[in-house]
Formats: C-alpha cells, structure tokens, sequence
C-alpha cells in the first residue's frame, strides 16, 4: 500500500546561542491512507518538532541533517517554499498546540476561516469559501449563526471545534493535531475526540495525534509512537505498544498513571530527568534511567528492530511480552 | 532570570549598548581630566572655565595655539568650560535619575499593590503633572526660585519621579501582583510590607534601571533648554555655553562663530544619545520577549 | 526552633459549614439587578486529621475558590470555616501568624510560584523568616532538612540555585519543602502535579503520599483528574458549579457513583486500554457559568434523568445515601 507519509532518517537540530540541540534523531515511519497515528512522549521529546518538520514550518535556525519526508509520494525538503505552499493546507494541516488561543481576538471566527481558504485557494471566490465556511461549521458541530461572532464569546470546546473547522478548510489528506484536548475538561475533551473520530471515518482522512496523555493516544489511535528524547522508542499497532511494551521507557510510562480501572495499584516511578539535548548521553538515550541497561546501552545506539508484525522498538534487550514469561504488564483491565 | 555575568552577556550582544556604554566612558575619562588638567597643566588664571580670561588675544577667539576649542566671547576656554561641565552634567542626570526611579519604583508598588484610592490617587497625579508643559512650568519656577544644578536636579527628579514613570512602573508591578509567588508568600505569612520590598520592588528594579536611563536623557535636555532661556543659577554647563553665545549675539552667525556652539551642542547630544543607547541595549535585558534567540 | 504543636482534641482538622463566595459581574450601576458569579455556594464538608480529601471538578466548579477561602487568600462572602477548632474569619495578629504556620498551601504552576529573583533557601526559607522563627543556623538546617526530605540532594549544592536553574518536578519539590517547612497541620494542594511532566508528576505524586504518611498532615487535594484524586485521596468531593453533587470514599465513589454527574465524569475519563470502548457519557451538552443562578438543581440543564420535582424543587440537599456517601440528588434514594 502506498503510504501517505513515509519520514525515513529524519534528524533535524536547532541551533542556538548555546550549542545544538538534537531535537529529531532519525526518526523513521510512515502513515497509510486513513490511518491514525498517535505519537505519544513528554515535554521535549521531539513530538512538536517532527509535526513542524511535516509542515515546514521550522523556525530559522533549525537545520535538517539529514533523512526525508515524503508526502503524497514527494520529497517535501527537495521543492521550493512556493512550490510547498501548494501542498501546505491542501493536503497536511495542523492543529497547534493552545490553537485555541491563537484564534485572532479582533476578528470574527468565521471571517478567520474564509481567510485561511481564500489565501490557499485563490481561485475560489469569497462567496463559495463563506459557503464551505457554513458546511465546516455544520460537521464541527457549532451552530451557524455563530460564524460572526468573536473568539471571546466562544467557549473553550467551541473554540476548539472552530480550529478543528479551520484545519479541515481545504479538505487535507492528512491533519496534524497537537494536543488538542490538553486545554479542555474531560467531558468536553471526550466529546471533541469523538467528534473528529467520526470526522475521520466520513472523510477517510489520516490523523497523527500528538499528546503527551496517554490515556488519549490510546483511545484515538490505530498506530502508536513512543518518542524521547528525539528519538522513536517504539511503534506498532496502539493494542500491542500498550498491552505488551517491548521498550523500557514505554512500560514506565504505560505503568507511570493512575488509573481509574481496576485495582488501585502501586505506580512505577522513572528516576532521573529526561537528558539535556545539546549534550544527549552516549548510546540509548534513555540508559541512564533504564532498570535493565547493559554496558552495550552505553555505548552503542540501539537501531529499530522488530518485534512483531509492524511492531519495532529501538532497543538492545526489549522487554519480552508477558506470554512468553516475561515481566508483567502493569495496565489495569476492567 | 539571569545572573548578573549572563545579563552582561546579553547586553553585550546589542552594538547599541555597547556604543552608548563606549561613549559614556568616554564622556567619563573626559570629565575625570579636569582636576588633572587644571591642577597641573593649566594656569587656573586663564582656563578657569567661569572666571578665567587670556589677555593675550580678542574674544571669543577660533581654536589657536592654548585654546584648542577656542575661547567664549567672555575669554574664557571652551575646552575647559566643556571638560568642567561633564562632572556637573553626569551628577545631575545620575542624581535626578535615581531620585526619580527610586521614588517612582516605590510609589508604583504601593499603587498596585494597594489598588483602590491609593492607586487612583497616583495615577491622577501623574495625569496632572503629565498635563502641564514641563518647560514653562520649570521656567516660572525658575524665575520665582533660584535653583542652581543641585537644587534642580532634585526638583527635577521629584516631578519625574510623579509622573508618566510611575504609571508604567505600576503597570509592571501589576503584573507581579498577580503572580501565584505573591500568593504563597502571603500564605507563608509575609504582611504588606515584606511583599512590596522583598518581592514586588525586585522584580520591577529591571524595568526601573530602563528608564532611569531615559531620565538622564531628559534631565540634561531640561536643563540644557532652561539654561539657554537663562532661567537658572548656574555658572556653568553645556547649556549655559549656547547661552552665553546667544546672548552675546554670536550664534546670529553661527558659521562662522562655530566653535561657541557645535562642541556644547555636539556634547549634549552625544551624551543624550549615549544614554539612550545604552537604555535600548538594556531593554533587551530587560524584556526577554525582544530577545532574537 | 519552637514550631506549632497540633492540638489534638477534636477529630477533625478543619470543618467547613455553609462556605460561600460571591463575586460581583458586569456593570452594577446602571443594572437593576446586580450579576452575581455564584463560585461557591453553601458547601460544608470536614477533613480529618491524616486524611487527604480530595476536590474534584471541571474548570469553574468552585474547587480553586474554596481551597484559596481555607487559606484565606480570599475573604468568603458567607459561611464558617474552623481549623483546629477555631473559626479563622477573626483571626488576626498572633493568631494569623499561628494561622499560617497551620495551614499552607502548594500551588499549581511550578513555573510561576517561586519568585525568579530569590534563590532556593531564601524560598524555603521564607516562612520561618516572616514568622520569626529561629535563628540563621537553625533555619539553614531546617531548609536542609527539607530539601532532601523532598528529594532535592545534596541540599547544600541547591541553596545558592535560582529556580530558573532547576526542572519543573524539582521546583515543585522546592514548593513542597516550602510548604512543610513551619511543620504544618492542613496542606491545601492546588493540582500540583497537573503541569508536570508524566514521568515526573508520578514522582511528585509519591512523594506527597510519603510525606503525609511520615508527617501526619491532612491535605485538601484539589484537582481535575478523577484517576489522580483516586491515587491519593481517602475521600473525595465532586463538586459542580459552585455546589458538592456527591462525597464519599475514593473507592465508593469511583466504583459506585450515585450522581448522574459524577457518573459522567467518570466514564468520560479516557482509559489507557485500546481494546476497551467507552460508552458515550451520558451527560447533555452546554457547560455554564453559575451567573445569579435559578434555586432549582444546578444540573438540571445537563442530567439525562431528570424529573418534573428537580426543576421544580430547591437545589437538593446532600444526604447520605449510604453510610459514608453522600450525594445532592432529588432521584436517589435514601
């Protein structure tokens, strides 16, 4: 199947003042036609900076080292910003990080979304984007006479909804959404997730989700990504990444939350911080907080290797899965 | 947050700052000549910036051998004169500086802090002393009271100290008033006072050492246009010099009298500017939201 | 260093009765009738000492509002409030000063409530200076004390730290030893964890948990998260605006909801199992500011089983449903 989104040897570092920060370390996937993709990981992982990287929109002093992107079958980093442009909204959008707070407060929601077609899609007259603006409104959820209102008089899921519309404006193969509950209460945050899972199937787009919350990359996603400290951990289908962790950092994580499943159970702790990414420690990144590192974590970089069926982990000695006698996976089941 | 050595290290980055900063040193080794030059160089009889005169030639005199700036139309040297005056220029802009960001720093915490009439107090008393035209107000004061460079500086600052500063210094504090430190440090039991001083003050003092720069500026500049209209007692400074050259008559001509404006006239200037740039280079410092990283 | 000893007659630490706060909104004198935000309205509930009670609710339900009113950071509009058995509303000179050694609080953003401009000791040891207590050894041993109580070693090598320098789990550790410094009786926790990163918020989480068994303290936790209320608190309160829908044990609650509101907030709450598929909440759209609200139940609107008696009756009262459980519910037996 010809994917959608292959990211092969990705590596990208910011320069500043300081030093190099190695931001994305050869990080490689890829994403099919209508498939979501959950990449999951803290503060500082990387997460943002691949989603910016797929957008081109990194900021000056980014500099991509090496590995490609190729979108729809093209190599985004091999065309000009105009030629980019073509592609940019029409077929790859993003839903920032606090959208909602990125909506223009001195002009009104629907006047913002008409904006954004009509920069895109310049052939389109006004009268026909007010008219796409109406359609998006209606599959958002927000009442139409709302289009004329301002952000401030919108709440906070409404708000949401309304980037969620300004996204899917010129109708992309592919949007990128950074955590775009974060900000929401949970029963706001369940509805707007449903929502554009139901968005997802009618219109057979692709969806990467971006969250550092767990508990949410597992109910949206198909496929599951673990990332830190700039690198891809793990992948693989979301059943097998949750049930049967194969990275050490992956089952810290999964056993690292509360859950309201189950048993009330003792929570694992990760000691340590995650490394300063100018200066990223020798080998496996994540060693110096590994229960199980070796003198080989060290010093060598482990390379994704497989583990199952489109399941691949970036480690020297994956935790083995509990059928086969290994450590026992912590996630609570009903 | 930064130490003072990383501080430095941004300020150091902008070229403005730095240039201010150069010439500012520069003006200061200047004005640190004139003890050495009038103790062991000059014959005090001719180069006494106020009451020196050289019989030797017709005033004023263009630049010549002993007066390498020439001589005023009173006979008295311009270099000295330029060299005296730096001193008094660089306390006056100092002192009605601090005064006037001392003051304000403290009045601007205790307005936002205590909101309410206190705060509607100061602020319509800096909207009144903003109203009126500062010049012709230190003018009519000027003629009623004899104020000579300290007096003025102290005047100076005080009315500074009231006026637009304290409404952008309480517009800062504001801002720290309602950050959740404040909060835990009244839970852990400071009263009024200790929060205005221990943390409100401190954290406004960056925004406060910005515009203290910006005083010098308007210090000298004030004090410069109320020598020219001769309106204080002061026996010498840069503006006095354009003073003595107008009244005198000679800036009617001023290509060919040069010499008894454009060294004045290019000190103020410079010096002005030089603060200025400085206060630019710290706003970089100051406000991280302009940093270009 | 003479520091505070609890007084331990009664059972419980702190009781509250009939708790209110109004705030006035919109413009009040050319309106008839002044708009009056409802944030907390009438809620009485007591914390007994050694217990972690937790506060739970959306954004705007009142929680915040009610743990600033028990530190008195903001003065109630009506209500009592007893710490110790004393009612704190008229306390002043050396009674504040007790007060503030008794109860303490721990604030949300790690980022924002330490003052960027005074090192590690000086914030630790801000309490005992303000409160005059001891002298510069005593409290230079106090504040290390604290700091690897909390954690932070060698505590020396942090003292001269500004909080820029350290991590957001290290400074909300800072924060705690803050916090437990004066040897408190009642912590009111305000989500410390919620703006921390997963890896390190389990940290954090634990290390309260430790320090409540070894110290003793009660703790108001507040929070919006259902699975971390669970974690830690004995009992738990869920609060909507401005009133407690329900209360009882952790367990009881999370097990056996009997509002329709908690039982929607609990089954929104995203599970981190992919196999597992949530039923859709059962709650009605529209979330609302409680603005000079009708008498009838606040839920009204929202609740999916509503009747005729609760739109026609007074807000219900909280009853016990069950020994320990309490819930505000026209419909739910007693």
């Amino acid at each position: 199947m010809d994917a959608l989104l292959k990211i092969e040897n990705f590596t990208m570092h910011y320069r500043t003042r300081a030093g190099h920060v190695k931001a994305v370390d050869d990080v490689t996937f890829s994403l099919a036609h209508g498939q979501s993709l959950g990449l999951v990981g803290e503060s500082g992982c990387g997460k943002t900076s691949v989603a910016m990287s797929i957008m081109r929109l990194l900021p000056y002093n980014s500099e991509i080292k090496s590995g490609t992107i190729v979108l729809h079958g093209q190599d985004i980093y091999s065309m000009r910003e105009e030629e980019f442009r073509k592609l940019r909204w029409k077929e790859v959008a993003m839903i920032f990080q606090a959208a909602m707070n990125a909506l223009n407060p001195v002009y009104t929601v629907g006047s913002q979304i008409t904006e954004v077609i009509l920069e895109h899609e310049p052939e389109v007259s006004e009268r026909e984007a007010r008219q796409r603006v109406t359609e998006l409104f209606s599959t958002v959820g927000i009442p139409e006479e709302r289009m004329d209102h301002y952000p401030h008089e919108y709440s906070g899921g409404m708000k949401q909804r309304a980037v969620i519309a300004m996204a899917l404006a010129c109708n992309p193969s592919l949007i990128i959404a950074d955590e775009p509950t974060t900000a929401l209460d949970v029963i706001v945050q369940d509805k707007i997730l449903r929502e554009m899972e139901e968005i997802r199937r009618k219109t057979g787009m692709s969806m990467m989700y971006i969250s550092h919350d767990v508990s949410v990359i597992a109910e949206v996603s198909d496929i599951v990504g673990v990332m830190y400290a700039g690198k891809l951990v793990e992948i693989g289908p979301a059943d097998d990444v949750f049930k049967r962790p194969r990275h050490p950092y992956t089952y810290g994580l999964m056993n690292a939350y509360p859950s309201i499943l189950g048993e009330k159970r003792d929570l694992a702790t990760i000691p340590g911080e995650p490394p300063n990414l100018m200066f990223p420690p020798l080998g496996c990144r994540f060693h110096p907080r590994c229960d199980w590192a070796t003198d080989e974590c060290g010093q060598v970089e482990p390379r994704a290797r497989y583990v199952g069926p489109d399941h691949s982990v970036a480690c020297h000695n994956p935790l083995r899965a509990p059928s086969s006698g290994g450590e026992p996976i912590g996630v609570a089941t009903a | 947050m930064r130490s003072l050595a990383q501080n430095w290290a941004v300020f150091k980055e902008s070229r403005i700052g730095l240039a201010g900063l150069a010439i500012i040193v520069c003006f200061g080794v200047f004005g640190l000549m004139w003890p050495i030059m009038i103790g062991n160089l000059w014959d005090v009889h001719i180069y006494h910036p106020v009451v020196g005169f050289d019989p030797a030639m017709m005033h004023p005199a263009p630049p010549c051998r002993g007066h390498v700036l020439g001589t005023d139309p009173i006979g008295r040297d311009v270099l000295a004169q330029l060299m005296f005056s730096t001193g008094r220029e660089f306390l006056l802009g100092v002192l009605s500086a601090v005064i006037s960001v001392v003051v304000g720093t403290f009045v601007g915490a205790i307005a936002a802090y205590y909101g309410g009439l206190t705060d509607s107090f100061f602020m319509r008393l800096a909207d009144i002393i903003m109203l009126f035209p500062f010049v012709p107000l230190l003018v009519v004061v000027g003629s009623l009271v004899r104020l000579d460079m300290f007096s003025f500086a102290i005047i100076l600052g005080f009315l500074e100290a009231f006026g637009g500063i304290t409404i952008i210094l309480k517009a800062q504090a504001l801002q720290v008033n309602v950050r959740p430190y404040i909060d835990a440090a009244k839970v852990a039991g400071g009263d009024d006072l200790h929060i205005i001083r221990s943390h409100i003050i401190p954290n406004v003092l960056p925004l406060s050492f910005l515009y203290m720069m910006f005083n010098v500026t308007a210090a000298i500049l004030s004090e410069a246009t109320l020598s020219f209209f001769g309106v204080l007692n002061i026996d010498m400074s840069w503006g006095m010099m354009i003073h003595t050259a107008e009244t005198a008559g000679y800036l009617f001509d001023y290509g060919r009298y040069w010499w008894l404006w454009l060294p004045s006239g290019l000190a103020i200037t410079l010096f002005c500017a030089a603060f200025y740039m400085v206060g630019r280079g710290l706003d970089e410092v100051v406000n991280p939201r302009l940093r270009k990283r | 260093m003479a520091l505070p000893q609890p007084n331990k007659e009664s059972d419980s630490i702190v009781v509250v009765k009939g708790l209110t706060k109004h705030f006035s909104v919109g413009r009040g004198l050319f309106r008839r009738e002044q708009a009056r935000l409802h944030a907390v309205d009438d809620v009485s509930f007591d914390v007994a000492r050694g217990e972690v009670f937790g506060l739970v609710g959306e954004s705007g339900c009142g929680k915040t509002t009610t743990g600033r009113m028990l530190v008195k950071l903001t003065v109630p509009t009506s209500g009592d409030i007893f710490v110790d058995n004393e009612d704190i509303s008229a306390i002043s000179g050396q009674g504040m000063r007790e007060f503030r050694q008794r109860v303490q609080m721990i604030f949300q953003d790690p980022y924002e409530s330490l003052d960027p401009r005074m090192t590690v000791f000086d914030i630790i040891s801000e309490p005992l200076n303000v409160n005059h207590i001891g002298n510069l050894e005593e409290r230079e041993e106090r504040v290390a004390y604290m700091l690897s109580r909390v954690g932070i070693t060698p505590p020396e090598m942090f003292f001269f730290r500004f909080p820029h320098e350290l991590s957001g789990g290290q400074r909300q550790r800072v924060a705690i030893a803050r916090a437990l410094v004066v040897n408190p009786e009642f912590i009111v926790a305000d989500e410390p964890t919620s703006m921390l990163d997963v890896s390190i918020r389990t940290g954090v989480m634990k290390l309260l948990a430790e320090l409540q068994e070894d110290f003793g303290m009660s703790y108001l936790y507040i929070t919006h998260d259902l699975a971390v209320a669970r974690y830690l608190c004995d009992r738990i309160a869920v609060m909507y605006l401005g009133k407690i829908v329900e209360m009882a044990g952790a367990e009881d609650i999370i097990k056996n909801p009997l509002h329709p509101y908690s039982k929607a907030l609990i089954s929104a709450v995203p599970l981190p199992d992919p196999a597992i598929r949530r039923d859709v909440p059962n709650i009605k759209g529209g979330v609302s500011k409680p603005i000079n609200p009708p008498p009838r139940c606040r839920f009204y609107p929202r609740c999916p089983v509503a009747k005729n008696i609760c739109r026609d009756s007074d807000h219900p009262e909280l009853c016990e449903a069950s020994p320990g459980h309490f819930v505000a519910c026209h419909l739910v037996a007693r």
